[in-house]
């Protein structure tokens, strides 16, 4: 084999490897947060923000202008400890209206 | 030495431990219970040790309930008639699979199903029970609508004839997502509940914006028709001038008129 193709043999693994990274990278999933018994709800859900656990990544918090859907006077934070595939409202956040 | 219980002393204490897991389920009478749950429905236990939603492990004081009717629920939360939700027992252990009972919970997890926390659990004739709930859910809503008629200047039922932008000039939001967009409705009114109108036709200022502070206010057209309750004081913190329609229950539909004379005591 020429000194070329030994050359191109050796870089053959690289390449292939990143382009599997590429391809891995390019993959994105894209979630509904709003839970599966909340399908239909109308709220805005306005301003999100998302935090990960950087220890366990499985465990994701999700916040949003978004009422409780019990009717009570907390906020509810969304949660998933799946990676973000299902999450739940957990209504803990204590809320207030500033209009009577 | 020996000693016995006396009989009636053993029976006394049975009694006052079978009364006490009774009373564990339901400490309370229908109102208070219902008053005190933000879910109320009729169901039927299907599973104990269990739970079908995967935030929620199974244990004794899990079961998975069928909802067979819905008697008090937000009304944004829809309907879970005919599924099957996930109850953390007020008591582990205390539920048997079949069991049927009315069931009164607070809300704790929404995701692919619900899990609700028991405060109380009755047992009896449905429709007794039904009523009993029916009018504990009236009487606060009563009471909810009596303390905003008290605070209302001025309650009146009547038609928009008008409406066109209004020149408020305040700090409510001005120049950001959160602006009102303020705009004025004249209302051509042919009934006074409450307060003394300045004449046939009131005006009073809503919010045109969409965004997230204003999106529930009432948004009248000309030919919206209603008992609307006009503040002064919606927002205390800012100087609105004149009457204000700020939250959805500031407009009521006409067939409330009975019960909204009845509230204010006319």
């Amino acid at each position: 084999m020429s000194r070329i193709h030994q050359r191109i043999a050796k870089l053959l693994p690289v390449l292939a490897l990143s382009t599997f990274a590429v391809a891995v990278e390019a993959q994105v999933k894209v979630i509904n947060m709003v839970p599966n018994s909340r399908s239909g709800e109308t709220q805005q859900d306005s301003e999100p923000n998302v935090a990960v656990n950087p220890a366990n990544p499985q465990q994701i918090a999700g916040s949003a202008f978004t009422p409780d859907p019990f009717g009570g006077p907390n906020a509810p934070i969304y949660v998933s400890t799946d990676t973000g595939d299902t999450w739940a409202l957990n209504s803990i956040l204590p809320g207030n209206s500033a209009v009577t | 030495m020996n000693r016995t219980v006396p009989l009636p002393v053993l029976l006394s204490t049975l009694l006052g431990l079978c009364l006490c897991a009774a009373s564990s389920q339901a400490a309370g009478s229908p109102e208070e219970l219902t008053r005190a749950a933000q879910f109320v429905f009729r169901g039927t236990i299907q599973k104990v040790e269990a739970s079908n939603l995967d935030a929620v492990p199974a244990d004794s004081s899990t079961a998975v309930v069928r909802v067979d009717e819905v008697l008090k629920a937000a009304p944004s939360l829809g309907d879970f008639t005919g599924r099957e939700i996930t109850v953390k027992l007020a008591q582990p252990g205390a539920a048997t699979p079949g069991e049927q009972a009315v069931f009164f919970t607070k809300g704790w997890l929404a995701g692919t199903t619900l899990a609700v926390v028991e405060v109380g659990r009755l047992h009896g004739e449905a429709a007794l029970l039904r009523g009993q709930v029916a009018a504990a859910v009236r009487q606060d809503a009563d009471e909810e609508l009596r303390g905003r008629l008290a605070r209302a200047a001025l309650v009146v039922a009547g038609k928009v004839v008008e409406t066109h932008p209004a020149a408020v000039v305040g700090e409510v939001g001005e120049g950001s997502e959160h602006d009102p967009q303020w705009w004025e409705a004249v209302v051509q009114v042919d009934t006074t509940f409450k307060g003394k109108p300045a004449g046939q036709r009131v005006t009073f200022l809503y919010p045109t914006s969409q965004d997230v502070v204003w999106f529930e206010a009432p948004k009248p057209r000309v030919g919206s028709d209603g008992i609307w309750l006009l503040y002064h004081d919606q927002l205390p913190e800012h100087d609105i001038p004149g009457y204000t329609a700020l939250k959805p229950w500031n407009l009521l539909p006409r067939g409330q008129s009975d019960r909204v004379r009845g509230l204010i005591g006319q």
